[in-house]
């Protein structure tokens, strides 16, 4: 990661990571990771270690049935 | 009014008699169980602006593919408040399962879903195609 992680913000019930990183212009980057997130080999650790914590297969599994039915409730309106 | 908001990055400024929170930066957006990757010369990136509650979002996706399971849920630089925001205005080029598409942040949640007006289907929702040549831009407001 060129980036500089700045802050990592753990957001919704189903623990998105929220991630804000300085670039090397000293520009704000920002990113957001879901739990079925595949995370790439140079993330920070500081956020691979977050995402092993909190992205249980519960969580996962939550996410995924929380998405069916906010498409279903999408559909209905 | 008007006021000094100071200058990129997170910072506070008044205008007028109001201080106000204000970040700019960059951002990149995701399509949940997606991965977007830029061809040779293209971008996959988006521009944000929050102003005290009002965040404002860009995406600026030319040239890029897109693969992984077609998603409608494109994740945001912020967490969405308790009332719905919109998209603006969306520019595709064969970007999503159905055309006209527009789309809505839900309550409390940190992402936009992409939907269209189906004539005899009312809303159903749109889905990011798979593709090697992705162009898609959009302007996103809500109040987190």
């Amino acid at each position: 990661m060129i980036n500089t992680l700045n802050k990592i913000e753990v957001v919704t019930d189903f623990k998105h990571l929220q991630i804000r990183e300085i670039t090397d212009t000293g520009v704000y980057h920002r990113r957001t990771l879901s739990p079925n997130a595949i995370l790439a080999e140079d993330e920070h650790q500081e956020v691979k270690d977050k995402a092993e914590e909190l992205w249980t297969d519960e969580v996962k599994a939550s996410w995924a049935t929380f998405q069916a039915e906010q498409q279903a409730e999408m559909e209905a309106e | 009014m008007s006021g000094i908001i100071g200058g990129a990055g997170s910072k506070s400024g008044v205008i007028g008699e109001t201080e106000l929170d204000y970040e700019t930066g960059v951002w990149t957006p995701t399509f949940d169980n997606m991965t977007l990757t830029p061809n040779s010369g293209g971008w996959v990136s988006g521009t944000y602006q929050k102003i005290d509650n009002l965040v404002i979002a860009m995406v600026h996706i030319m040239n890029a593919t897109s693969t992984g399971s077609n998603s409608s849920t494109m994740f945001l630089p912020f967490t969405n408040g308790p009332k719905r925001g919109t998209v603006n205005g969306t520019t595709g080029y064969g970007a999503f399962s159905y055309d006209n598409t527009t789309g809505i942040v839900t309550e409390n949640n940190n992402y936009v879903t992409f939907l269209s007006d189906v004539a005899g289907s009312g809303w159903v929702t749109a889905s990011l195609r798979t593709t090697t040549s992705l162009y898609l831009h959009t302007l996103i407001t809500y109040y987190i």
